[in-house]
């Protein structure tokens, strides 16, 4: 790719990259952008010139952003909207996913002799961190592979999400020692008691399947969406 | 001269339903026919087209459709309706009466007395 082809790929990743602009919406000012290079170049000027030109004269993209939203405001309310759903979503599926694969971590520290409130807090905190790096993976792949910022968005709002639940998990831990001793074991017995007999893992593996297929058919919705769009 | 902003922003939708009025056209076409039409006094910022484009096009007064030009580029293009034709038609009255007011206070004979 030469440099100026680089460089309008940029500045069309800079439109892309707002909820209130539609892929078709970029594709016309970037074919806009096109044009006006092409007519640029027959009076004699330079490839990256043209380019220069032509970006100037479609005026600055923060200000073009905000009247296109201005434009049509319902659109930047339904792209809110899909990727809260998308974060929730994504919660629902990988939150089991990532407690699948912290309890072999909680069962291994079991059996290499943690007991009680050490192993609960390591529990909690293993859930939290395996959640936010199974999460954040994702992230990762839907950024290079999908270049949707809504998908980005949805998935990062999980992340927020699920370390909110993490710290609330541990929080619960530690109020309940503060307030009742009873409460407080009875946390720690049933972290125990999950970690010696992994009860959840069956339950887990079917919820997490079944969220996989939803999340799947949601991804496919939404790559089709910011295809067609 | 130039056309000052606020008249540049009074007259596009006008502007862009009699363009579009002549035939279907498309972003970048509108904005050379202004120039051409106007001597290139009429300056607009080019992407400021866009969103008037898509509030004519929600106001359901144009509609939109995607067609390959002959160079292999896909192209929006835009097309008046019916309701944007009686819109222009409004608009034309409007223009029409605003310019002839003028017109009578600016041809007015200097009084000799």
């Amino acid at each position: 790719m030469s440099d100026v082809e680089a460089r309008i790929e940029q500045w069309r990743a800079g439109l892309a990259g707002s909820e209130s602009l539609r892929q078709s919406d970029a594709t016309e000012l970037q074919t806009h952008l096109r044009e006006e290079m092409e007519r640029l170049k027959t009076t004699g000027l330079r490839d990256d010139e043209a380019f220069l030109i032509a970006r100037r004269r479609l005026g600055d993209t923060a200000v073009l952003k905000e009247r296109l939203a201005t434009a049509d405001p319902r659109h930047r309310v339904s792209n809110r909207l899909y990727w809260m759903i998308l974060g929730l979503l994504s919660y629902y599926v990988l939150g089991p996913l990532g407690r699948l694969l912290s309890l072999p971590t909680a069962y291994l520290a079991y059996h290499a002799g943690l007991r009680g409130a050490p192993l609960a807090y390591f529990n909690a905190i293993a859930d939290t961190l395996v959640y936010v790096l199974t999460v954040y993976l994702l992230m990762r792949y839907v950024a290079s592979h999908w270049h949707s910022r809504i998908m980005t968005k949805g998935i990062a709002g999980s992340i927020c999400v699920g370390v909110l639940a993490g710290g609330v998990n541990l929080l619960s831990y530690l109020i309940a020692g503060l307030v009742d001793g009873r409460i407080w074991s009875w946390f720690m017995r049933s972290t125990e008691h999950q970690v010696t007999t992994l009860p959840e893992f069956p339950a887990a593996l079917v919820w997490c399947a079944t969220m996989l297929f939803l999340f799947a058919g949601t991804l496919a919705v939404f790559s089709r969406r910011s295809r067609t769009e | 001269m130039s056309v000052t902003k606020d008249l540049v922003a009074a007259s596009a939708t006008p502007l862009i339903l009699s363009i579009l009025a002549e035939a279907d056209s498309y972003g970048y076409a509108i904005i050379q026919r202004v120039r051409e039409l106007s001597g290139g006094r009429m300056q607009w910022t080019d992407g400021m087209l866009y969103p008037v484009l898509h509030r004519l096009e929600k106001q359901d007064l144009i509609e939109s459709y995607m067609s390959t030009a002959e160079s292999g580029r896909q192209r929006k293009y835009y097309r008046v309706k019916k309701s944007g034709t009686k819109a222009l038609a409004e608009h034309k009255s409007q223009w029409l009466l605003v310019h002839n007011t003028l017109q009578q206070l600016w041809e007015k004979k200097p009084c000799l007395t």
